[in-house]
């Protein structure tokens, strides 16, 4: 039985592929169109899911949807009429859209997915969340917390998985929202929403969290179990263009950051009380929900799900003793989460084997990627398995910033060792030079490394698997060697890496160990600020030509950037994409 | 009925017609007889993206009356009563609950039969 899960119209369009219970593909369409955070209909992501699955639209039984859009559109309704007349601007920006595009669903992927007669299935936004992690878990029975900005009129939802079930007890209500309440901070420090909320994030360990106590007594109203509501007052995104108001802006004392200019320790100090306020109501949701469900296992979803500093939190300081945290825990993972409910929950079928990688997407051979290269005259070797991960190894230890492009591309936004930028963590410098030469990015981020799973022990204080880099550690006080990713407060969002999962990037990481003594190296997505993370030999090779990348490795091709022939342009592509 | 005949008559109605609604409907012929024109002539002309931007911004002024009009008359209203009412659609107020957590309801129609719907 083939399912094809879609997630579109909001932000991180996506399509996955289901054949018998197994995620053949998922894709995100950004990666295809090149247009970070594309919201359109996943046309192109459509197409390749289903290349790949080798069948056409004629074949697929079934198409789910990842949210019930009517619903969606009573929540905005009503929101406008209550705060009638201040939403007449957002009425008049969101309608056409809606009466043009987003009320048709059923007709848009009828005629995307010619000659597709079958049905189409809908199920709620948070229902594709809980089963997005739930039934791709490696846990028979769990309790499921999915936390995001708003789906129809849930932000965030709990309840029970037991095999192929998935049972939502009780929610949150839109306007009452953590993610909104971390988008309206990450837009009033200057950060684009829906967007740039890690960049928060990163930025807080450099604060302290001044204004916690000021946020928990005015503006968000906590219980102990987890519930809150916010002070509307303060707030503008159930009727306006922008997060906040001019209330919010006197309470911190001064008007929203202006993108791009420079920062300070209040903008640190913000950053820091958001997190923190982040962490608190995640700790009791998770504290409350063990009290309710008694399970000592717990699946994450929705965009909050990638705070990976609360959800390391939740595993050390909660009584759930195992977490697994969906690595495309956004909208996009809904495409993957409706594609299961259908199959798994409506078709009452038991689930397929867990996921233990994130490698869903596209993969180019050693001849397309050839034929790709001799096209635009690079100059190259070629290389054996043995042969490339010796020399790349040797080249990060020597200091050179590798691109990395191996194997099929991963779903969610970590760049997971498929199409990574890779360096030496031990260089102090090596931070800033990815950040400024490499990146262009903001001087403040954080890299993250990527280490053998079984000597993460050692070096982080974790004693459980992150594969997807979606948990914090501390770097453990002995082995703080590797300052290009240890954040401010010694802390590092870390991936851990098994043969089992990625066999070529755990040698590569093996050999740099017995090279430098150091099982750890630093895994930055590969792409340059604003753009997404790339896809095919020609994103990769121009990304490359483009920075200051040293080297790029490309299935078994290895290029030395001295050797290519200049980049010819026709467009000056720091103008292509749009910062964020 | 011949063809003269028939054109003569559509023509005398036309005649009849107030002289606001035959300059409106000249406009609105010419604007096709224009679009039909540039779509057969020069479909990538530089005259015709520059038309067809003009046509968008006339859209989108017409939008933005025909939805202001909407929002008046249809949000307006139902706010009003509401606030008379005093029942706020969003729940804002905080008020002292010892939860804020609010049940999962399950759609009455059953999990199948409520996937085949957008509601």
């Amino acid at each position: 039985m083939n399912v094809l899960g879609i997630s579109c119209f909001y932000h991180d369009s996506a399509a996955a592929l289901l054949r018998d219970g197994v995620v053949v593909a998922a894709c995100q369409e950004e990666r295809l169109s090149r247009k970070k955070h594309d919201q359109d209909f996943p046309a192109r992501a459509v197409k390749y899911v289903l290349k790949q699955g080798g069948i056409g639209p004629g074949d697929l039984d079934a198409v789910g949807f990842y949210d019930k859009p009517l619903l969606k559109f009573e929540r905005m309704l009503s929101t406008y009429i209550a705060t009638f007349p201040r939403s007449f601007g957002s009425f008049r920006k969101a309608m056409p859209v809606w009466i043009k595009e987003k009320l048709w669903v059923p007709s848009i992927i009828r005629k995307e997915l010619r000659p597709y007669k079958g049905p189409i299935l809908f199920a709620e936004h948070h229902m594709s969340h809980a089963a997005s992690c739930f039934l791709v878990s490696p846990f028979e029975e769990a309790a499921i917390l999915t936390v995001d900005g708003v789906g129809e009129w849930a932000t965030a939802s709990f309840g029970v998985g037991k095999g192929s079930d998935i049972t939502l007890f009780k929610e949150i209500r839109f306007p009452h929202s953590l993610g909104l309440l971390y988008s309206a901070f990450t837009y009033y420090l200057g950060f684009k929403v829906n967007s740039a909320e890690y960049k928060v994030m990163g930025l807080a360990p450099y604060g302290k969290p001044v204004h916690f106590d000021r946020i928990m007594k005015e503006i968000v109203h906590l219980n102990e179990d987890g519930s809150f509501k916010l002070n509307m007052k303060y707030f503008s995104y159930d009727y306006g263009l922008t997060m906040t108001n001019g209330a919010f802006s006197d309470f911190f004392g001064g008007p929203p950051r202006k993108p791009e200019t420079w920062m300070t320790e209040r903008e640190f100090d913000i950053a820091a009380s958001i997190q923190k306020v982040c962490e608190e109501i995640v700790l009791r949701m998770a504290r409350y929900i063990h009290e309710q469900t008694r399970l000592t296992r717990l699946c994450m979803a929705g965009g909050v799900a990638l705070n990976c500093v609360a959800n390391g939190r939740v595993i050390r300081e909660t009584r759930f003793k195992e977490l697994f945290v969906q690595p495309a825990a956004g909208d996009a993972g809904g495409s993957v989460g409706v594609a299961h409910y259908v199959y798994n929950t409506l078709g009452k079928q038991p689930r397929g084997p867990a996921w233990t990688h994130a490698y869903l997407g596209p993969e180019y051979g050693d001849a397309e990627i050839r034929e790709y290269l001799d096209g635009a005259g690079a100059t190259y070797r070629v290389l054996s398995d043995g042969d490339i991960v010796r020399e790349t190894a040797r080249l990060i230890a020597d200091g050179n910033v590798i691109g990395w492009f191996q194997g099929r591309m991963e779903f969610g936004p970590r760049a997971l060792g498929g199409r990574s930028i890779l360096a030496d963590p031990r260089d102090p410098k090596m931070r800033d030079i990815l950040n400024m030469k490499i990146k262009f990015r903001e001087g403040f981020r954080p890299f993250a490394p990527s280490v053998l799973a079984d000597k993460a022990p050692e070096w982080f204080e974790i004693d459980c698997d992150s594969p997807y880099m979606l948990l914090v550690a501390q770097v453990r006080e002995g082995k703080r060697c590797i300052p290009s990713v240890t954040h401010v407060d010694n802390s590092a969002r870390l991936q851990t890496v098994t043969r089992e999962a990625s066999p070529l990037y755990h040698d590569l990481i093996a050999e740099f160990e017995r090279l430098t003594g150091v099982p750890v190296i630093i895994n930055t997505s590969f792409n340059v600020r604003g753009e997404p993370i790339v896809c095919t030999p020609h994103d990769a090779y121009l990304c490359f030509m483009r920075t200051n990348m040293d080297h790029l490795v490309l299935g078994h091709h290895l290029l030395d950037k001295k050797q290519q022939p200049p980049l010819r342009e026709d467009v000056d592509w720091r103008t292509q994409f749009e910062l964020d | 009925m011949n063809l003269t005949e028939y054109v003569s008559r559509v023509g005398a109605r036309l005649a009849h017609l107030p002289t606001h609604t035959r300059v409106l409907l000249a406009f609105a012929t010419c604007v096709l007889l224009m679009e039909v024109a540039f779509r057969r002539f020069g479909p990538r002309s530089k005259a015709y993206a520059r038309w067809t931007k003009g046509i968008e911004a006339v859209g989108a002024v017409w939008t933005a009356v025909l939805l202001s009009v909407v929002y008046l008359v249809s949000v307006g209203p139902v706010s009003l009563f509401m606030k008379l009412t005093r029942k706020d659609l969003l729940d804002r107020a905080a008020g002292d609950d010892p939860t804020f957590w609010k049940a999962h309801e399950a759609n009455p129609l059953g999990a199948v039969a409520a996937a085949r719907h957008q509601f």
